[in-house]
């Protein structure tokens, strides 16, 4: 038992990017985030025994993951997504690393629930049918719902370009 | 000139932020003592559903005897 706790850890270690990711794509709160974590490090840990090597782990662990948020996220009855979002009145509190991860987070922060886990899923580099069957959807709903975010993205784009250019000169004007 | 953003260029920026959380440290005592937890907790609740059917079961008897 104690090893196969020690080899649990192990897949989770070598996996917490992954996870701390999605944690932070659905819950804006640090204290969320962890409760998300330990969520689905539970999901996981009981699932742990049936898991079999014919998928890939990272492939599990995003199943179980994104199942997990998205039934807590349920559960909570709570409407995160969708809120207003400019990227000039939003603290993005996350990461700033280059202008497509503070991209990505915003048009992440702006999608529906379960659209967020398509575009994750999308970037990961699975395919529409993969995406459906790990989140038990139908292949047609994914391309819909991912077609949909496509047209949505050109809105993004825009409004994007022009907050920047905004804050690109407000900042030149700052500067002495 | 303004370049048209689409969602696969966003793919690098996902891998990015994956690695920025992958670097902090893993609490693993705290994820140990979850695990635990849970265990005893499950533990629990099974004593508890097995101490609730004996009762069952003992009333049942007792009330056949009328």
């Amino acid at each position: 038992m104690k090893s196969k706790k020690h080899q649990f850890i192990k897949v989770i270690d070598r996996n917490k990017g992954i996870m701390r990711s999605l944690c932070q794509v659905y819950y804006a709160d640090a204290e969320d985030q962890k409760d998300a974590f330990q969520d689905i490090v539970l999901q996981l840990w009981k699932s742990f025994e049936t898991y079999r090597e014919e998928a890939k782990i990272s492939t599990w662990i995003y199943r179980v993951s994104l199942n997990t948020i998205l039934s807590k996220k349920r559960k909570e009855k709570k409407s995160v997504a969708a809120v207003q979002l400019s990227p000039l009145h939003q603290n993005i509190s996350m990461a700033r690393a280059d202008d497509h991860t503070e991209l990505l987070q915003l048009i992440l922060q702006s999608l529906k629930d379960i659209d967020k886990a398509i575009v994750v899923l999308y970037l990961e580099g699975y395919r529409h049918k993969e995406i459906a069957e790990m989140l038990e959807m139908t292949p047609t709903n994914v391309t819909t719902r991912f077609n949909r975010i496509k047209t949505r993205l050109s809105g993004w784009n825009s409004e994007w370009n022009s907050n920047k250019k905004l804050n690109d000169q407000n900042h030149a004007n700052k500067r002495p | 000139m303004i370049k048209i953003m689409q969602i696969k260029d966003l793919k690098t920026a996902w891998k990015q932020l994956q690695v920025v959380n992958d670097l902090q440290p893993l609490e693993t005592d705290e994820i140990l003592l979850l695990l635990d937890k849970n265990e005893s907790l499950s533990k629990l609740r099974t004593q508890r559903v097995f101490a609730q059917i004996i009762v069952f079961v003992v009333l049942t008897i007792l009330c056949q005897g009328g």
